[in-house]
């Protein structure tokens, strides 16, 4: 953890109040919300309220976070949960049906972020967890793991397949395997 | 596999963090009052304070200045919208008993300038500790003097949901 963060983490935990924890929430709320709305597929309603339920079970909890692990790991696992259950009580959400365009892949894959979001999106949910933890939080297959319930194993295969899925030309092979 | 532990270039372009909505902090904010998650901080203590003040101030302008002031022109009241635990929604959602007030001070155009539902999120549990009637709204009328001011007050369907109103005169100078 940051030396900022650890202050301002330290600061809400002793006052507990409005200004102390805007300030953590400002702070830790960007990288949250970026991966809510990339686990959702860009579903900003649902984002946000992914977010605030992280939030208050992140508040409830406080106490029980033991600087072992970072603040910002500790927290991004609360979103995973709450991820995973969302995904229990609703699997249709943030599946390809649930994705507005299906745009076709193109032949040279743009270098603009936005068109990398959309392409994102299409990953397979299952996949795009992994993706987005590995690559944008840097964490690693164990964490992965433990984070998801799944296997080491299946966090490495479900890796692969997203980057091929985000490679047009490995694309259908994957969607095969996918689909099976 | 050899490229396990290497980020992929596919995400490189990615932002790691994205701006969220302003309003999100002000609804988790909320979310936290409501389930007493958090703390009064001194600064809302602050406001309460400040706020009192500035009540009192205007009841204070009130019994001072009994004597009219202007005839010639309309005079500003604050209405202040107060309830306690005997209010009651008559069976309508919030939403429309807040349909029904809007209404009313559209009805009412010539005489309310402007009017606020108040965050009881974070006003409650304050006043809880002061007194039962807890100020929930108010509207800012526009009356040619305290009778004309009164029947608007009275006219306003806050009464009809057994709240309290009351009523002050705003000094001019």
């Amino acid at each position: 953890m940051n030396l900022e963060n650890q202050t301002l983490l330290e600061n809400f935990r002793r006052a507990r109040d409005d200004t102390s924890f805007q300030a953590l929430y400002r702070q830790c709320t960007p990288r949250l919300y970026a991966m809510s709305v990339r686990l959702l597929a860009n579903s900003q309603h649902d984002a946000e309220d992914m977010v605030q339920e992280t939030w208050l079970r992140a508040v409830r909890g406080i106490e029980s976070y033991q600087q072992q692990s970072k603040f910002e790991t500790w927290i991004m696992g609360i979103l995973i949960n709450v991820y995973r259950e969302l995904m229990r009580k609703n699997p249709s959400t943030s599946t390809l049906e649930s994705i507005p365009s299906s745009k076709q892949p193109k032949a040279k894959p743009s270098q603009s972020f936005i068109d990398l979001e959309r392409k994102l999106a299409e990953v397979p949910v299952h996949y795009r967890a992994v993706l987005l933890l590995f690559e944008l939080e840097g964490m690693d297959h164990k964490q992965i793991s433990a984070l998801l319930d799944i296997s080491i194993g299946t966090s490495k295969s479900r890796l692969a397949r997203a980057r091929q899925w985000l490679e047009p030309t490995n694309r259908s092979a994957c969607s095969q395997e996918s689909s099976s | 596999m050899n490229d396990e532990k290497k980020r992929s270039y596919l995400l490189r372009d990615l932002p790691t963090e994205l701006k969220p909505p302003d309003h999100l902090e002000a609804s988790t904010l909320k979310a936290l009052n409501r389930a007493h998650l958090l703390r009064k901080s001194p600064a809302r203590l602050r406001l309460v304070s400040w706020a009192a003040i500035f009540i009192g101030g205007f009841a204070l302008g009130w019994v001072v200045s009994l004597a009219p002031q202007s005839t010639n022109s309309a005079e500003k009241y604050l209405m202040l919208l107060m309830e306690d635990e005997s209010f009651t929604y008559h069976g309508q959602t919030q939403a429309e008993v807040v349909q029904e007030y809007a209404s009313w001070a559209k009805d009412r155009r010539e005489n309310v300038l402007m009017g606020e539902e108040l965050d009881m999120s974070v006003w409650s549990s304050v006043s809880n500790l002061e007194s039962k009637n807890r100020v929930t709204g108010f509207f800012l009328i526009e009356a040619k003097n305290e009778k004309a001011a009164i029947d608007v007050a009275q006219s306003c369907p806050h009464l009809n949901h057994g709240g309290q109103i009351d009523l002050h005169p705003i000094n001019s100078h």
